[in-house]
């Protein structure tokens, strides 16, 4: 598992998990994540700019 | 301490014994978990355009080719996965999935129509037109999966796009901003209404499928390539909704 600090470090450094919004056995699970996984989401995180504050009821609307 | 177990053979099958943990689904929906945070980031930046009466229509039109596309997909899918469910164990739960939900699915492409034509849009017009080169990527993506890996692929694609349904204040939100008539909203307001109880039931299916770490990675790549091609179609539609200024 000594790895597992730096996969959920490198979500966290990426704007994509704030680890105080979950918990330990959440973040266990989180952590099973591949460094190759981590690399797609960082990517598209990248892409997407800073996030809008106070706007939780947003949805994206899709639907099948 | 490994959280997901050892495995020797990643093909599929002769490792499913040892990799069906629940835990494997429990971690796969814990990534989508990830990719819905981050399509809800490119969400707020879309429904929060200043432009949003001029965005509004363009969206339900695109969405319209996804709603018209997505049943097709689910039997391709679950005609797969019936071939395979005599031997596989999770191609029988997810052609049991599938049976059931593309009931539930039946007709919204009629609701979408119905709401694009509150919006002013020629009904015979909307039906002639194809699926834009996003749609094709996001739902040919699917098929590739679908024939050439595994149909438990699908859950990944609806995962990203049920896994996160609407809500109404959201909904009643855009309507006073874009003035559009509620007839316009029908489609997305059934779902907002519908879709709590499905995304608990797609949960609840995806963590307890009989997924070897192999299948499980499919679906993560599939929930990760649906959200690319959603945060494209938002990216393209503003940049659609420039180009007609």
């Amino acid at each position: 598992m000594s790895d597992t600090p730096s996969k959920l470090q490198r979500l966290e450094d990426a704007g994509i998990l704030d680890q105080r919004q979950f918990t330990a056995e959440e973040l266990g699970l989180i952590a099973t994540i591949t460094d190759d996984e981590i690399d797609v989401l960082v990517r598209l995180r990248q892409k997407l700019g800073p996030v809008t504050d106070g706007k939780n009821h947003i949805r994206p609307n899709f639907v099948v | 301490m490994n959280l997901i177990p050892e495995l020797t053979d990643l093909s599929g099958a002769t490792s499913r014994a040892a990799a069906s943990s629940p835990r494997l689904g429990d971690a796969l929906w814990a990534k989508i978990t990830l990719a819905h945070g981050l399509l809800n980031i490119a969400a707020q930046r879309f429904w929060s355009h200043l432009d949003l009466q001029r965005i509004f229509p363009l969206f339900q039109l695109e969405l319209y080719s996804i709603v018209r596309c997505s049943v097709p997909l689910m039997k391709s899918a679950c005609e797969r996965a019936a071939e395979l469910a005599g031997t596989d164990p999770l191609a029988a739960s997810t052609a049991k999935y599938l049976k059931r939900h593309i009931e539930e699915e039946g007709h919204h492409d009629e609701w979408l129509l119905d709401d694009l034509v509150a919006l002013g849009m020629d009904r015979a017009t909307v039906l002639q037109g194809n699926p834009g080169a996003n749609v094709a990527r996001l739902v040919g993506a699917q098929y590739c999966w679908i024939r050439h890996a595994h149909p438990a692929a699908l859950f990944g694609y609806l995962a990203m796009i049920e896994g996160n349904p609407p809500l109404a204040e959201h909904l009643n939100e855009i309507q006073s901003q874009t003035g559009y008539s509620p007839d316009a909203f029908r489609c997305l307001q059934l779902h907002a209404a519908d879709d709590i109880e499905h995304l608990n039931e797609l949960r609840s299916t995806i963590t307890d499928l009989p997924l070897s770490r192999s299948e499980a990675a499919l679906i993560s790549t599939s929930a990760f390539a649906t959200l690319q091609g959603l945060l494209s179609i938002f990216d393209d539609l503003i940049a659609k909704k420039l180009a007609v200024r």
